[in-house]
């Protein structure tokens, strides 16, 4: 096996919950998140082809993935972004959790963190996916290209302004 | 918001298993998924060399019959025929090689990158609409007055110079029409990334 397939398997046994979060962020429709997460895997397949080890693998990831995102995005630009809150609460769960009570009341919540997270600019939506993965300021920076400073104000718009969107929506 | 709140956020965002979220049970399922990957990108290879030696074909082929005792209306049509393989081609071949895609060292390069093809894909668009457009009338003006020196010799309306017609009017308004419909969907993309940007400077 090649170093570069080694990679590659261990990118998606290790980030494969970070992966399909972000997916979820950017994208609504089941059919386009199949195809996002298909996009952001080969896009990740090539990309490691010139990854050296220079960089940060984990950073690395995360950036390829966000690019690869913001792309599908661009490209169906057309198609409608939004749900309405009361259309995705009233979706089946499927968030894994030991308890169904709590599984059920769980994935609500996180679905209507998504669904807040889908009426944010895509900037605000990209920090603060990264910020909840766990990273830095500092990689938070290497990933967007804005510096550690201005990655800290933009975050906290970004917070702000998830609070407002769901306190409105009563989430 | 506040820092107790972020961080509970953080935990229950964390502790959030989505891979099943989506429509198929494949994406929850990890050598699914990797071979899945490995498949695409063997075919995006194997379909690259597939273009690469259709278009040799093609061109030799079509290039070797420019150069025999055709009519000049076979010719016409060869050098239309030649005129729409060769740039499909070399643009199939940069896709799937990986070279037409946007490689940015951070996001907001990535952006400006992507906004920089999106444009060049319009404008790339346009042309090929423009040339459908110009290049068309000036064949059937060749074809006509072809036509017209051996009108004795052809008997109207089916004969060749009709089916040459018609055959060039179908290239060159599916020309036409695939690169309007490509130019409004890099137009949206360009548009989109263009407001991606905006907000970054804000």
């Amino acid at each position: 096996m090649t170093k570069r397939e080694q990679l590659f398997e261990q990118t998606i046994r290790d980030y494969k919950q970070s992966l399909a979060r972000i997916v979820a962020t950017y994208e609504l429709q089941p059919a386009l998140q199949e195809e996002l997460h298909q996009e952001i895997l080969l896009a990740i397949w090539k990309a490691l082809e010139t990854f050296r080890g220079d960089s940060n693998l984990h950073t690395f990831i995360y950036r390829v993935a966000h690019n690869q995102a913001i792309n599908h995005l661009s490209k169906h630009a057309r198609l409608p972004r939004h749900e309405s809150l009361d259309e995705r609460a009233e979706k089946p769960a499927p968030i894994k959790n030991s308890s169904p009570e709590l599984a059920a009341m769980e994935n609500q919540k996180m679905q209507l963190v998504f669904n807040a997270m889908h009426r944010l600019p895509v900037l605000q939506r990209q920090l603060l996916t990264l910020s909840l993965e766990g990273l830095s300021y500092k990689e938070l920076s290497e990933v967007t290209g804005l510096t550690e400073s201005n990655v800290g104000v933009r975050l906290n718009r970004a917070k702000q302004a998830l609070k407002d969107v769901m306190e409105n929506h009563h989430v | 918001m506040s820092d107790k709140q972020w961080q509970d956020l953080m935990d229950d965002w964390q502790a959030c298993d989505v891979a099943k979220s989506t429509s198929s049970e494949e994406l929850a399922d990890l050598k699914a998924l990797e071979d899945k990957t490995r498949k695409k990108a063997r075919t995006m290879s194997y379909f690259m060399w597939a273009d690469v030696i259709s278009v040799i074909i093609f061109v030799a082929f079509f290039g070797y019959l420019f150069f025999t005792d055709i009519t000049l209306y076979q010719k016409i049509i060869f050098a239309g025929v030649v005129f729409i393989i060769l740039p499909m081609g070399i643009y199939s071949v940069l896709v799937r090689k990986g070279l037409w895609e946007v490689k940015g060292t951070d996001t907001k390069a990535y952006l400006e990158l992507a906004k920089g093809r999106a444009l060049a894909g319009v404008k790339l668009a346009k042309a090929n609409a423009y040339a459908a457009l110009i290049a068309f009338p000036f064949i059937i003006i060749v074809m006509m007055w072809h036509a017209s020196n051996m009108a004795d010799t052809v008997s109207w309306p089916f004969n060749r110079f009709v089916f040459g017609t018609l055959f060039q009017l179908l290239i060159f308004a599916l020309m036409y029409y695939g690169a309007k419909r490509y130019q409004r969907k890099k137009q949206a993309e360009y548009e989109q990334l263009s407001q991606t940007l905006d907000e970054w400077a804000e």
